[in-house]
């Protein structure tokens, strides 16, 4: 297959779009290309990097960066690659260097900024047109780099919008997260790492697909009835097990949820799961939050419930339970993603068990949800794989959504408005703007 | 005081263990269940140096309202990711008793397994070390906790880890 932009433009139609959207390894690397090298993707927290020298690894559209705290206190992104003969020069997933990285082949020295600081055997290089004395034959920095609120993304473009500009209404529930923290937030330990035998696409539709969860969950939501009939002390204990049941509830009950939808590709839908208590804890942590901000805004932090926000096309937070699920896509049909689960610091205890009961019955990689999810992810892209139907509907609710400047706001929460916005940030980075590097 | 005269033998701990493991190999998940104690719990850390499950992320804990909800979610016949249902098959060894954080009562024990899994035509090797925290009652032992730290627990997870290691 060989496809140009008027192709590719056909692909997308406003109630469906192409089977060859999710499996064509050609149009996936174009989507490497075009999507991951333009957006803003998120790299890590400063919470990882607390010192100077601490870094972290991790890839932007495929490739390696090190995230690392500079000598002045800033976080810098560096390309993972020297600049010699192209090896990465951190090899693990996090640690902490003195004052500089050294590479592991050939010896070359970099500051923690990416400049270089020397190489072995200098006088090789003498008349050759290689300055080796020249700092900016270093690492390179990735293009843009914006610290938001402790969370820090990048582009790998050039140019582009403003990270603020083009996250828009999804900060919303980022901010929500970070504003409910007494003390602000930091990562609880180490990220959850799994793969999904399945196009990146197919997971960020399902974010917001209100309408599978009671036919794809009804095991675990039997099984959580079936935990509360033989355990009902213990059961008590666990909020995933409330959540299980919620997710086969009668239609009704999904119809009552909203999703905003804003340019770029972004959501955001309302809870389903309240994480507020009537525990002591709880009050106690209430009463924190409204002596921090004042009981009005306290009210407003509290009372806004986010079951995701997703900044397209790579991270979705579920900012009333802490965790952050990140999208790596590795090849058309392999997606990995790292799962990291957030601690409100000054919080009571209360508040981060809620986090683990809801990372371990939905994020973990043995949650019971995904394993159905991921069962039907897979299915998907192999039933994509035949020609026998050439379209995936995407009609639900289409033309009944609230348009206003922008924004796509659902009436009901079976509404595919936010796979149509995906979809229409796709064509976005795709084709209008795919010619434009 | 335990003695070191009333000790288990290493040939009795190896037994439970390796009936523990059959028990999961048989899907039998009942009497797998029988086997802990009523307030027992199944822990897999994410990180081998981890010492609670309550102040980082798990891969597993469980105690037994969250076994009983996995357990009947197995045998859903609409449970879509046992369709087809995943196959193990448990190798137990190196037994060795390790009464160093034994809490009164509790008997240590350390060994290691391999566990290979089958689910739609993908064979997948697992392997890590068991943990087990043991009552003593009547004709024999209940688990009071079952550790298991795989060597790749922080590693990428291929798919969803349905059944106990």
């Amino acid at each position: 297959m060989s496809i140009n932009a008027g192709d590719m433009n056909d692909l997308v139609r406003p109630d469906r779009v192409h089977r060859s959207l999710y499996i064509e390894p050609e149009i996936f690397e174009l989507e490497i290309d075009r999507i991951f090298g333009r957006a803003w993707l998120y790299v890590g927290h400063e919470s990882q990097v607390p010192k100077p020298g601490d870094y972290i690894t991790t890839q932007l559209a495929r490739q390696p960066v090190i995230m690392v705290r500079h000598t002045d206190g800033s976080i810098r992104v560096l390309h993972n690659r020297c600049a010699h003969h192209g090896s990465m020069i951190a090899g693990d997933r996090c640690g902490r260097v003195q004052s500089v990285f050294t590479c592991m082949y050939h010896g070359w020295t970099f500051r923690t900024d990416g400049s270089l600081v020397g190489v072995p055997v200098p006088e090789d290089y003498e008349g050759t047109g290689f300055d080796v004395r020249d700092p900016r034959n270093g690492l390179g920095s990735v293009r843009r780099v914006h610290n938001y609120r402790g969370f820090v993304f990048a582009s790998l473009a050039e140019e582009g919008p403003e990270f603020t500009a083009f996250a828009g209404g999804a900060l919303a529930g980022f901010d929500n997260m970070i504003d409910r923290a007494p003390d602000g937030v930091e990562v609880a330990g180490d990220c959850y790492r799994v793969v999904q035998q399945s196009n990146w696409k197919i997971f960020l539709e399902n974010m917001f697909d209100n309408v599978h969860p009671r036919i794809v969950h009804q095991s675990s939501a039997r099984g959580a009835k079936a935990a509360q009939e033989r355990y009902p002390a213990g059961a008590g204990n666990h909020l995933c097990l409330e959540t299980f049941k919620l997710l086969a509830l009668d239609q009704s009950f999904m119809q009552r949820l909203e999703i905003e939808n804003y340019p770029w590709g972004h959501s955001n839908m309302t809870g389903f799961v309240s994480p507020r208590g009537q525990d002591a804890e709880s009050i106690a942590y209430e009463a924190l939050l409204r002596e921090r901000h004042g009981a009005e805004r306290a009210e407003q932090i509290l009372s806004r419930n986010f079951h995701h926000t997703m900044i397209y096309p790579g991270a979705v937070l579920q900012p009333s339970f802490q965790q952050l699920r990140i999208v790596k896509p590795v090849a058309v049909d392999r997606t990995e993603m790292d799962i990291w689960v957030f601690r409100l610091k000054g919080a009571p205890k209360i508040v981060f068990q809620k986090a683990l009961s809801y990372a371990i019955g939905a994020n973990s990689p043995s949650n019971m949800v995904s394993a159905d999810d991921f069962e039907s992810y897979y299915r998907v892209h192999q039933g994509l794989r035949g020609p026998g139907s050439e379209w995936v509907v995407l009609s639900r609710q289409m033309g009944r959504d609230l348009v206003d400047n922008g924004t796509v706001r659902t009436r009901v929460g079976s509404s595919e408005a936010s796979q149509r916005n995906q979809f229409k940030a796709w064509q976005r980075y795709m084709v209008e703007e795919g010619a434009a590097r | 005081m335990t003695t070191a005269a009333k000790q288990p033998t290493i040939r009795t701990l190896e037994d439970f263990l390796i009936r523990q493991a059959e028990l999961l190999d048989r899907r039998n998940w009942d009497e797998w269940m029988e086997l802990f104690a009523d307030d027992g719990v199944y822990w897999m850390p994410l990180k081998e140096e981890q010492q609670d499950p309550e102040n980082y992320p798990s891969i597993f804990f469980e105690d037994k309202a969250l076994m009983t909800a996995r357990v009947s979610r197995l045998r859903d016949p609409n449970a879509w990711g046992q369709q087809p249902v995943t196959r193990t098959v448990h190798l137990v060894g190196n037994v060795r008793l390790d009464g160093a954080d034994a809490r009164d009562g509790e008997i240590v024990v350390r060994s290691n397994f391999t566990m290979a899994e089958f689910r739609r035509d993908v064979l997948r090797h697992h392997a890590g070390t068991y943990t087990h925290h043991l009552r003593r009652v009547r004709g024999g032992f209940k688990i009071a906790m079952q550790r298991v730290d795989l060597i790749n627990a922080d590693g990428l997870h291929e798919y969803n880890l349905q059944v106990f290691f």
